[in-house]
């Protein structure tokens, strides 16, 4: 009979328990408080040891790891060369559009100051697409911010730590962005499809999308700033049921070999 | 027994944060550690225990939703109550736990991560990662019993 009394006990504990979460699930949807505590204090020594490795790595990477180096160079010289022809193009066509700019009375709304960060880890759970980099709420960070790296848009601050803060990558299926089809102007959402790539939500089969087409932010929730390039179409198809087309995008930014990234403040 | 999990946990925790090939699926081995627990320790110090470590591993999760507090003490549980049931000696005790386990594992967070409001979903890669907890849960059990002899 006691171990009857023994084994209610503890089945009515999980179920206290499970209802717990549950209620917390139902009435916190953000759960900051809940777990934001421990999240800190677990921050910090992965933090420390994350800073550790990426200066390992980094020690193998400049130094040791010099294979190639020659050939790479050379490589880089000529697209260098490429650059500098495409730059100064680009310099005579920005000249024409600020002597526009200038007679349409247009001018600048929102500037935008950036912070570098290196990316010291990744997402814990197997299931969502994050990385952990090593700048936090001591350098002014704050959750929703954009972030991005050299290639393009990589994605946005989910939690933030004093000295780190973890990021939510465009290729997680629970970020969605507006994005603009820079040959056709139509707007569109991207979402990410838990693997390596993203695809286009809700793009019509009217819809003008081909291959080789680049996607950047469009600004239509002023979460993100517009211009920045997200990613190219590789593959279409237009199934016979539906209304939408389904795009699939190959974001610019490889999550895989991403080092440093800059994190956009909002003024 | 509380001491070396937990260490093991966080050595876990900290190898799946810092390098890329630890952080899939197939390296969500948290359970193997609560599963061998359950063998080794009281009812009340252990589900203390994955309570705790599911709250501390799951805060750091991208969307935190009591996912792991939920399911290390379901997992705890379940096996605590089988140990006392099932043969422990029989060879195939030790490889269809952990095998199940995992899956036993996933399917918690899983339903948990569903009423938050995210998709349900199974990666093929789960099969990797119940065969890699049959052979950690092995091993754990191995060096165990190698130190208690030895001690012995």
């Amino acid at each position: 009979m006691q171990g009857f009394w023994k084994n209610f006990l503890k089945i009515s504990m999980i179920f206290v328990i499970f209802l717990t979460v549950l209620v917390l699930n139902f009435t916190d949807r953000e759960k900051k408080r809940f777990f934001r505590f421990p999240a800190r204090i677990i921050s910090i020594p992965i933090f420390a040891f994350g800073e550790v490795v990426y200066e390992i790595k980094n020690l193998w990477k400049r130094y040791v790891y010099l294979i190639n180096v020659e050939k790479e160079n050379e490589n880089l010289k000529i697209k260098l060369l490429e650059k500098d022809i495409e730059i100064n193009a680009l310099r005579e066509k920005l000249k024409i559009l600020e002597r526009l700019k200038g007679l349409l009375g247009y001018r600048e709304t929102f500037q935008y100051s950036t912070v570098v960060g290196n990316v010291i880890g990744y997402s814990s759970d197997g299931k969502f697409k994050g990385i952990l980099i090593n700048i936090g709420k001591n350098q002014g960070l704050k959750e929703g911010m954009p972030v991005v790296s050299a290639g393009g848009l990589v994605g946005v601050v989910k939690q933030v730590y004093p000295f780190s803060s973890s990021v939510i990558l465009i290729t997680d299926k629970n970020l969605s962005v507006d994005v603009l089809n820079t040959r056709t102007l139509e707007k569109s959402i991207l979402t990410g499809d838990g693997k390596d790539g993203c695809r286009l939500k809700y793009y019509l089969k009217t819809g003008d999308v081909a291959i080789g087409d680049v996607f950047q932010t469009a600004r239509i929730s002023e979460f993100f700033p517009r211009g920045i390039s997200v990613g190219t179409v590789i593959e279409l198809q237009n199934p016979d049921e539906g209304l939408y087309k389904e795009v699939k995008i190959r974001p610019f930014t490889d999550h895989k070999k991403l080092n440093e990234v800059l994190v956009i403040i909002k003024k | 027994m509380i001491f070396k999990v937990s260490i093991s946990l966080f050595i876990l925790l900290v190898l799946r944060t810092l390098f890329e090939t630890f952080s899939g699926p197939v390296f969500e081995l948290y359970h193997v550690f609560i599963i061998f627990l359950a063998f080794y320790t009281d009812f009340w110090k252990g589900f203390i225990f994955s309570l705790i470590s599911g709250y501390m591993i799951g805060s750091l999760s991208t969307f935190p939703s009591g996912e792991y507090i939920l399911s290390f003490s379901l997992l705890f549980t379940s096996v605590y109550m089988l140990k006392n049931v099932l043969n422990s000696e029989n060879i195939w005790f030790w490889i269809l736990l952990p095998f199940m386990g995992t899956f036993i594992h996933i399917l918690f967070i899983e339903c948990m991560r569903s009423i938050a409001g995210f998709g349900f979903e199974i990666h093929p890669q789960y099969i990797l990662n119940a065969i890699l907890s049959i052979f950690i849960l092995n091993f754990m059990e191995y060096i165990r019993r190698k130190n208690a002899f030895s001690s012995a």
